[in-house]
């Protein structure tokens, strides 16, 4: 890490930051290349057209190809910044190389919080990893001045049940009493950010910090440690973003995203954050924020416009970014901060089932670029740039769909020689395929030779091994681009819909979805149909026209074909383990932390659901009341009488999820159950239920015993 | 039916010992057995037999108690800011 004595990030206050004008000299040179680089390209695909842009079917095609042209160029030039960058030992403007190790290890520590918002996430899976990340953090010695929240907000008693125990369970075996906490949100206001801020409101200023983790976080210690370092080194930042890379996949489809996360992350990442410098964004997670700066200026009002700009904002980690920006305060991403790790959807209809969620969250942030005073251009520009990253879709659609009509009209239609009114000239319509092919080659070459850079840097900085040696990260790198050109086509049909959704605020709705971890072959036809059909018309239609026109199509329209046995096939976990054993799509950190290896489990495998655990488990039930209070007056006495007599007779399905939670909240109702299911007669419910969980104990009991005597269990 | 209910209370006694975390030892197993016989001697005709062993259990066999931890620390309470 270099240290540039004349940087010491401590510029006087009330100064502008020297790294203001290299980021404008930057940004500046960027949108001058791309600029020049999108006319260029364009005014070449205007000569392709047939009319040269003489129609107005034509002009849409010129503004669309120079939309997405730009949009992919910046990615393009992103990556060659951030190679080069690398290459000469990072950026000398980024936070971390501005203090040499020795000094950030002399800063004291701050009292900071880790929060984990969770909703209705595995509980067993979250929870090892926050125990990894609590027990790497005790190993660097700095456990004291960190304490850690479960922020929940879910609603389903047997979650939060079970989200309890397992807590409680956490404390004991790591000793965390005092250091660990859960908090469950009775009322889901706004969302993830709502819960980020009825923590805030509660315990905010008792922090001068607080790290935000995903239920699929993990930070390693002496991440955790640097971070808070570099923050009271540098007063003025508001939020430091990590780059988390990808872990912890088993299916081919999660292991592509790693291997992409881990070998393309590097260079993308440092290039971003040279042109973004300390106007970076926030990414909602695996970031440090500087809690008095974030109360005093992140508040989020609900939106007042027409239809989807209207109501809380979901994605609320951008906009935080721009408001902090706004008054003053610093954001940085920092892809120097290793340590920092997240998890890919399992398959690709649960990556989908996310994007449509952060589809309308985004779009949302069109409202906030155009209507909000104060904002700085830079997060304008992030803004737009999280708005673009679903609404490339819909423009690529169209895009396909113009060239349809264009091919349709130049076949099916009188051809017009004079389109230019009062022209004596004649104009003799036609394709100029060399001139597609080269415009094609191009975008291949801005689309791929990213990769090609990133190979270049794992090489140069002999990380290949981690790959499976060259050839190993050759042919990773081969098949990682295969899956990436078989999943475009489907993603962009679903995010056209997510985005016509979310702008006409409705909800089209497919034949079904399938949340399992392993997409069914039923479930995948009947979710892809639409797009399968969609495709085998438009391919067909193609060939009527013009079989030529019929060629173009394939790349598009072959994916769409085959996109049940791809969604399928990606999420088969066997199938990834099938290439980890043949050296594919390896990477550095697979299982980073030992999060999920061996982890002694939080809960027991009774299998019986964690309400009746409360119930029935006295040590269980002693620990929910003593977090319980008791409803003791009043209609609601009465209320939780009846529900409990209810519960008692006919079990706990016979009552509403808000009803179970109205009993599993009162100490009181927990103590009468818990006494009278285990005084239940054995025909009872609750006996019948009593008698399955003791045999299962017993079984435990014995092979924990290590006996093979009889076991003593009820007889039904 | 007495036999089966006796069975029963003991499964249930036993259970709910080591549940509660109270080793289950010979000396354990002889005073829950007891506890048994003496509320079988009480009345004939045993269908609240297990209210009366499931009562008398918790005075017999004191279980340990490990505290539960705080839930969460004292409040700090602070408020957000909005931009007007």
């Amino acid at each position: 890490m270099r240290h540039d004595p004349g940087q010491t990030g401590q510029d006087k206050p009330g100064s502008r930051p020297a790294w203001r004008r290299v980021a404008l000299f930057r940004r500046l040179s960027l949108t001058t290349v791309v600029l020049a680089q999108t006319v260029y390209a364009t005014i070449h695909f205007k000569g392709v057209l047939p009319y040269h842009g003489g129609n107005p079917v034509e002009v849409g095609l010129l503004v669309l190809f120079a939309l997405l042209f730009a949009w992919i160029s910046v990615g393009f030039w992103i990556a060659v910044t951030g190679f080069v960058l690398r290459r000469r030992g990072g950026d000398r403007w980024s936070l971390l190389n501005r203090h040499p190790p020795a000094t950030l290890e002399a800063v004291p520590l701050a009292r900071t919080a880790v929060v984990m918002p969770i909703y209705h996430e595995p509980v067993e899976r979250t929870l090892n990893g926050l125990r990894a990340c609590y027990q790497s953090l005790e190993r660097t010695g700095a456990l004291d001045a960190f304490d850690f929240f479960i922020l929940s907000d879910s609603r389903d008693p047997q979650v939060w049940l079970a989200e309890r125990e397992a807590w409680y369970r956490l404390c004991r075996e790591l000793g965390a009493e005092g250091r660990l906490f859960y908090r469950r949100r009775p009322v889901n206001l706004h969302y993830k950010s709502g819960n980020i801020a009825d923590f805030l409101r509660r315990w905010g200023r008792a922090y001068r910090y607080m790290v935000v983790l995903d239920a699929d976080s993990l930070m390693a210690g002496e991440t955790l440690v640097n971070m808070v370092r570099l923050m009271e080194r540098e007063p003025r930042v508001g939020i430091l973003q990590t780059s988390p890379a990808i872990a912890n996949a088993e299916s081919p489809f999660a292991r592509v995203q790693q291997f992409a996360s881990q070998v393309y992350g590097p260079i993308f990442t440092s290039g971003l954050a040279a042109y973004q410098l300390g106007e970076a964004a926030y990414w909602g997670h695996n970031a440090i924020i500087r809690n008095a700066a974030f109360m005093s200026h992140c508040g989020l009002r609900k939106l007042n416009g027409p239809g989807l700009f209207s109501g809380p904002i979901s994605s609320h980690d951008f906009v935080e970014a721009a408001y902090m920006g706004r008054a003053g305060q610093e954001v940085w991403l920092e892809p120097g901060l290793s340590g920092s790790y997240e998890e890919s959807p399992p398959a690709l209809v649960e990556e989908l089932t996310r994007d449509r969620r952060w589809a309308k969250g985004n779009l949302q942030h069109l409202w906030i670029l155009l209507t909000e005073p104060g904002l700085r251009l830079a997060h304008r520009m992030a803004l737009l740039n999280g708005v673009m990253s679903y609404l490339a879709s819909p423009l690529w659609f169209a895009f396909l769909v113009l060239t349809t009509i264009a091919a349709a009209r130049l076949t099916l239609l009188p051809i017009d020689y004079f389109p230019v009114p009062y022209s004596p000239f004649p104009v003799w319509p036609e394709w100029d395929p060399v001139g597609a092919l080269a415009l094609v080659g191009v975008t291949l070459l801005l689309l791929f030779f990213p990769k090609l850079l990133a190979a270049s840097d794992a090489l140069l900085d002999r990380r290949q091994h981690a790959h499976g040696g060259a050839a190993g990260l050759t042919a990773s790198i081969l098949l990682e681009s295969l899956v990436s050109a078989l999943l475009a086509p489907i993603r962009m049909l679903a995010h056209t819909r997510y985005v016509l959704e979310a702008l006409f605020n409705t909800t089209l709705r497919w034949a079904g979805q399938n949340r399992s971890d392993e997409t069914g072959w039923r479930d995948a036809f009947a979710n892809q149909a639409p797009g399968t059909l969609l495709a085998l018309g438009w391919a067909g239609f193609a060939w009527w026209l013009d079989p030529a026109f019929f060629y173009w199509t394939l790349p598009v329209a072959v994916p769409l074909m085959l996109a049940a046995p791809t969604s399928v096939l990606l999420g088969r976990v066997r199938a990834g383990r099938w290439l980890h054993e043949r050296g594919l799509l390896r990477v550095a950190h697979p299982r980073p932390m030992g999060a999920h290896e061996d982890a002694p489990a939080l809960l027991p495998g009774d299998g019986a659901p964690a309400f009746e655990r409360a119930v029935l488990d006295p040590q269980v039930n002693r620990m929910h009341r003593a977090c319980c209070r008791t409803v003791r007056h009043g209609a609601r006495v009465r209320h939780l009488r009846v529900l409990l007599e209810r519960c008692l007779s006919e079990g706990p399905a016979s009552l509403s999820r808000k009803e179970l939670c109205q009993l599993g909240d009162d100490a009181g109702a927990l103590a009468t159950l818990h006494e009278r299911a285990w005084k239940s007669s054995p025909d009872a419910w609750w006996g019948q239920a009593l008698s399955r969980y003791i045999r299962t104990w017993s079984h435990s009991h014995e092979a924990e015993a290590g006996t093979d005597g009889p076991v003593i269990s009820e007889r039904s | 039916m007495t036999a089966t209910l006796s069975e029963q209370a003991l499964a249930r006694g036993l259970a709910y010992l080591g549940l509660s975390g109270i080793p289950l030892s010979r000396e354990v197993m002889i005073s829950l057995l007891g506890l048994i016989q003496e509320a079988l001697a009480e009345t004939e005709g045993e269908q609240d037999l297990l209210e009366r062993v499931m009562d008398r259990l918790p005075a017999r066999f004191p279980a340990p108690e490990p505290g539960v931890p705080p839930l969460c620390p004292a409040l700090r309470r602070g408020s957000l800011g909005y931009a007007p």
